[in-house]
């Protein structure tokens, strides 16, 4: 779970959890209606850590129901709204949606709140594979760090994952980086999935299968991180091998679809 | 709405309407509500059995636990235990006795879909709510299941 003060809510007591529910309930009832009530106003009768415990919820809720809207809402705002709450702020967005509340943001102490959640598209480029060679986008000016990694530009997307090229910091080596994507929330079974597939390509010792090096999970978002392999992607290599069949089989043959060329088609290969 | 029972026997169904759909529960996660299920029919089961053996104690065969049926006896691993008729039938009492436990419909709604097969995503857009509110509900639905398991019927 996210840093900060813990507020664990299997502490809570279960009559308090149903009334929190219940107040909740009709706070995203009223979002959904087209209204636009602040979580501080729905806190009526809750009192000391009952209070801070219903406003979290209402607060991530609150901030899940703007981020529907395409609105992007910063702590800072709720900071001011709410001062003496600072604590719970950083936990409403920090935190996952499979506790409680938060999902998007993977690193809250830096700028980079924004960097992967569902504008990753537009902060990046849309550089799926295919669409031309992804060494041209970039990150911009800000740099972005996720944990140990410092993310410098995006080598491919699935419907499930994003791998970055990135440098790990404490080793000074360049990786490539693959993530649940935040846009969409990672429900229990995708990162299932996403372990399973980390685990799995770990497994494998093959000269055409990508290593993985180490599977983890940052602030709530799992990851894992590969060698990075340079060269074209297996999906600009298409058409070559559309006009050369004995060639495609060639390389099914040679098993380097499951590695490919280059990091994130193998990647990709596995999970999609 | 349906009444509670139509519900427990529906959410029962449930299991193999999405089964048959190849919506298969995940009974080796901890959170899972069928392997709660599971973990509190087998408390269930055991104490039946303990109970049969108190009354018959000295005579008769000994019935064993009536929740798994031994496949393991002749030293093969290859197969899970099997549920027997009276596992099943404690099952499904519990079921229904868990599910007539939770506050409202909407709650065992999301127990029934969930047991069902579907994950959290789609049970929201069922139910037309946020999916931070069915993670709500699940923890409501596992925490009121295991507080039973607690103190017992």
């Amino acid at each position: 779970m996210s840093d900060g003060p813990t507020l664990d809510r299997a502490d809570l007591p279960l009559e308090l959890v149903h009334r929190i529910d219940l107040v909740c309930d009709r706070f995203e009832e009223a979002w959904r209606r087209g209204e636009r009530p602040r979580a501080e106003d729905f806190l009526d009768g809750f009192d000391g850590p009952h209070r801070l415990a219903l406003l979290r919820d209402l607060m991530a809720a609150e901030i899940d129901a703007r981020r529907r809207l395409g609105e992007r809402p910063r702590p800072d705002e709720y900071r001011e709204r709410s001062p003496r709450d600072a604590a719970v702020i950083g936990d409403a967005f920090g935190a996952r949606r499979g506790g409680p509340p938060g999902v998007e943001t993977f690193a809250s102490d830096s700028s980079v709140e924004a960097a992967l959640d569902g504008t990753t598209g537009q902060t990046f480029g849309r550089s799926l594979p295919g669409e031309g060679p992804a060494s041209t986008y970039s990150l911009g000016a800000r740099i972005r760090y996720f944990g140990d990694f410092e993310l410098l530009q995006i080598l491919g997307q699935g419907g499930m994952g994003v791998v970055y090229k990135a440098r790990q910091q404490s080793l000074n080596r360049m990786v490539a980086i693959k993530m649940i994507r935040a846009g969409t929330w990672a429900s229990d079974d995708e990162v299932r999935r996403f372990r399973n597939e980390a685990e799995s390509v770990a497994n494998l010792d093959h000269p055409q299968i990508v290593t993985i090096h180490e599977v983890g999970e940052h602030d709530g978002r799992h990851y894992f991180s590969m060698k990075l392999i340079d060269g074209p992607s297996l999906a600009e290599q298409l058409p070559r091998y559309a006009a050369d069949p004995r060639a495609a089989a060639r390389l099914v043959a040679e098993g380097r679809l499951g590695g490919a060329s280059r990091a994130p088609a193998g990647a990709s290969s596995t999970a999609t | 709405m349906a009444d509670e029972e139509d519900a427990a026997l529906s959410a029962f169904d449930s299991f193999f309407r999405g089964a048959a759909h190849g919506r298969y529960p995940r009974l080796d996660d901890r959170d899972d509500l069928w392997r709660l299920l599971v973990v509190i029919t087998e408390r269930k089961a055991l104490d039946q059995a303990q109970r049969e053996r108190r009354l018959k104690r000295g005579g008769g065969k000994l019935l064993g636990t009536p929740g798994l049926t031994d496949v393991d006896r002749d030293g093969r691993d290859s197969l899970p235990p099997q549920p027997t008729p009276e596992f099943a039938a404690i099952m499904a009492d519990e079921c229904r006795r868990l599910l007539g436990r939770l506050r409202d419909d909407t709650l065992r709604d999301v127990a029934g879909l969930r047991m069902e097969g579907y994950n959290s995503e789609e049970v929201a857009g069922r139910l037309g709510c946020s999916v931070r509110s069915v993670a709500r509900k699940l923890e409501l639905i596992r925490r009121t299941w295991l507080a039973e398991e607690e103190t017992g019927p």
